[in-house]
Formats: structure tokens, sequence, C-alpha cells
């Protein structure tokens, strides 16, 4: 295999990685925060409710853009 | 109208007909693991991501480029060629749809290309190292890395999600489901349209249409492509989605949502740097992954291996097959009656093929 080759495997294998598990993360915060939100407002308390709301909107919008960000960069180098 | 432009019509019409049986047989990587876990209903699986699939195709044009330039000499293909390596490519995947085996239609095509090639101008008319470099490589490494990718990621949810209320958490899950679901579907129509786009774009340059040193995809070429994948796949490819969706693992909606993901970007990573990626591996990767890192035993390893036969078979037999059909057309001379002969003969053969899937009790009648 040539080095050319090779760096583009390379590219294509790290940016997998990099972006499937960023992904994975972050959403999986989205879902937590939700829910512990959810469960304090049961609970009645209200301030930690609005703590894990913003931490769910907060991480749902990164996956957001984490998959945005990863479409332009596919268009940008195509 | 020439006999050349005669051939030229008949290959794009095949490649179209190719595209229809690509997406029609990819349905089930795209939409199988939204269905099994309930995210979204069959129906509006199958249309979300056929127009996801049309929108994709739009993306990039890397993937036709590699098609085009990466695998064999340029000027050693004619449209006879190219005719005979669609032929191959359908064929294959029309046996290994009656069987229910999700192979993929992107190795079936270049495996058809190779061949007919090799039939017609010899072996030195192939790029060994192209073939290497840019697709079996590739072919290995991508579903190992959704492999890895999809366990990773179940890991880490698992981690971070485990003691919350299972029902909310599959709620959040399919929701989250829809979009991977989407963004495969975007990713599936990226990489896998651009192969008919160039294919169709070779015939061109074989023909004369577009000069051999000034390799450009038409927008009527990415037009077409990108309708002929996307009605394929509204068409979609029930027995198949049963296989990936439910024979190889039961999947919880967060399993789903890391198997789609990792898909997704290990495509779209693909399609950036150009290689021709199978969306059925990388698909099928993730799937066992996500499936594995929760419990090994929950895979079901003989319908795995079932699917890896059929990916290691797919490039010879493709490539047999492929130069099967150019040894058949040539026997009609150089002109434009083998490939009409050849076409004619697919159309019925297929039709045969669809009409015994679809009404099994008529072609093989009870034996009671």
């Amino acid at each position: 295999m040539s080095i050319f080759a090779a760096a583009a495997l390379i590219k294509m294998i790290y940016s997998s990685i990099i972006a499937g598990l960023s992904v994975a993360l972050v959403f999986s915060i989205a879902v937590f925060g939700v829910i512990r939100s959810s469960d304090m407002r049961r609970a009645r308390r209200p301030a930690a409710s609005a703590r894990y709301a913003t931490l769910g909107m907060l991480a749902l919008l990164a996956s957001a853009a984490i998959a945005i960000a990863g479409l332009v960069l596919v268009i940008h180098r195509s | 109208m020439s006999s050349g432009d005669v051939i030229l019509v008949i290959v794009v019409l095949t490649a179209v007909a190719f595209d229809f049986t690509n997406g029609f047989h990819d349905t089930a990587n795209v939409v199988a693991t939204s269905i099994s876990t309930r995210a979204i209903g069959p129906r509006q699986a199958v249309a979300l991501a056929s127009l996801l699939n049309f929108v994709g195709a739009f993306i990039s044009l890397k993937v036709a480029t590699t098609i085009g330039k990466g695998f064999v000499d340029t000027g050693a293909v004619t449209t006879t060629v190219v005719f005979a390596a669609l032929v191959g490519a359908i064929a294959w995947n029309l046996i290994t749809w009656s069987y229910g085996l999700p192979s993929s239609s992107s190795h079936a095509l270049i495996g058809g290309l190779v061949g007919s090639v090799i039939a017609a101008q010899g072996i030195t008319a192939v790029n060994g190292q192209g073939l290497v470099d840019k697709l079996i490589v590739p072919a290995v490494v991508s579903p190992l890395v959704a492999f890895v990718v999809a366990g990773a990621s179940i890991l880490i949810i698992y981690r971070i999600i485990g003691r919350l209320r299972p029902g909310a958490v599959g709620r959040g899950f399919r929701l989250g489901q829809i979009v991977s679901g989407g963004l495969l579907a975007l990713s599936h129509g990226t990489n896998d349209a651009q192969k008919t786009m160039g294919v169709i774009t070779l015939a061109l340059i074989a023909n004369g249409n577009i000069p051999a040193a000034g390799f450009h995809v038409p927008v009527w070429v990415v037009f077409v492509s990108a309708s002929a994948i996307a009605l394929g796949t509204f068409t979609g490819g029930w027995r198949i989605i049963k296989t990936v969706g439910t024979r190889i693992i039961s999947m919880d909606p967060a399993q789903g949502f890391a198997a789609q993901t990792a898909g997704a970007v290990v495509i779209l990573a693909a399609s950036s740097v150009g290689y021709p990626l199978s969306t059925t591996h990388v698909i099928s990767g993730g799937i066992t992954g996500a499936g594995a890192a929760k419990s090994v035993s929950a895979v079901r390893w003989g319908v795995a291996g079932d699917i890896v036969r059929a990916w290691i078979l797919t490039l010879p037999a493709a490539a047999c097959m492929a130069a099967i059909v150019y040894g058949i057309t040539s026997l009609f001379g150089h002109g434009a009656l083998g490939p009409v002969v050849v076409a004619g003969i697919l159309l019925l053969a297929a039709a045969a093929l669809v009409a015994r899937r679809i009404h099994p009790a008529i072609a093989s009648p009870a034996t009671s």
C-alpha cells in the first residue's frame, strides 16, 4: 500500500472514530439530561430539574452541531 | 444513431436498472435497525430513506471518480465492457437477493467491471494497486471500524444511561434513531449512487461523449443516478430487511442508534476520501459491534458467517459472470446486437425470478 493510500485510510479511520464516539457521548448526555430533568420535576426539585434540562438541551444542540459539521466537512472536501 | 450510440443507450438503461436494484437490495442496510427497534414504521422509514438517498447523491463525486479512473485502464473500456460489467453485477445481486443474503452491490459492480475488462483486454488493463488500495483494504477495514465504533459507543451509552428508566431511555434513543437512520440513508446515497455515476461516465468516455483526459460527471448523470437509487430504495427489499434487522441480533434502541451512527460516520468518512465502500459490510459490522459489546452470545454468529461468505464470493462471482456475459455478447460481433440480445435475456430472467419470489406457489407447486 502506498503512503498516500495509507494516509487516506488512516484519515478515514480516525475521522470515523472521533465522530462516532462524540455523537454517542453527547447524545447520551442529552438523553440523560432530559430524563433526569423529568425525574427531578416529579420529585419537586425545580432548580435541579432546570439544571438537567439545560444540560440536556446543550448536549442535544452539540449533537446536532457535530452532525452538521460532519456533513459540511464531507461536502467541503468533495 | 450509430451502433455505439445504441449500445450507450442500453448501457445507461442497464446502469439505471443496476442503480435501482442497488437501492432495492440495500434498503435493508438503511432502515432495518430503525424498523426492528420500532423507532419508525416501515413505510415511513423507507420513504425517509428514499428521500435522503436522493439528496445524498448530490453531496460528493469523489467515489464516482474512483470508479471511473481507479480500477481499470480507461482506454481499455468500451461500452460493451461496461454493459457486461453491469449485467454481471445485476445477475449476482438478483441471485443473492433471491437467497436473502445481503451481499455487496458495490463489490458486485467493481467485480463485474474487472471481470469484463479482463475478458476484453486481459489482466494488464486492471489496476491491481488501485484495487488493493481503494477497494480491498477499505473493504476489510471499514466493517471493523464500524464494529469498534458501534461497540465502544454502546459501552459509553450504557455507562451514561445505565441507571435511568428503561422506557424513557428507549423513547430517547428511538428519537435519536430517526436522525441516525436519516444520516445513514444520506451517507448511503452519497456512496452508492456515485458508483452508477462513475460507470455511466466511463461509458460516455468510451463512446467519445466526454474526453478521457477531462473526467467529469455530467449533471444529468447525477440526477438520473440519484432518482434511480431513491426509487429502488422506496420499492424496498423486505426479505433482506428481515435478515439484517432481526436475524443477526435483537436490538434495543440504544444499540440501533450506535449501529446506525457508526455506519453513517464510516460511510461519510470513506466518501470524503473517495472509497467505494459497501454499505452492507459497514452496517452489518456496526450491528454486530453493538450486539457483541452488550453480549457476545446475543449475536447470531452463524447468520453473520453466511453474510461474510456471500461477501467473499461477490467479487470473483460477479467478475466471472461479467466475463461470461462479455463472451456471449462478443459472439454477436462488436455491434449493438449482442447487448440487445443479452439485455432481452436479462429482462426475461429477472421477470421470472421476481415472479417466482412473489408467487412461489405458482413456480413450485405444492407436493402434498
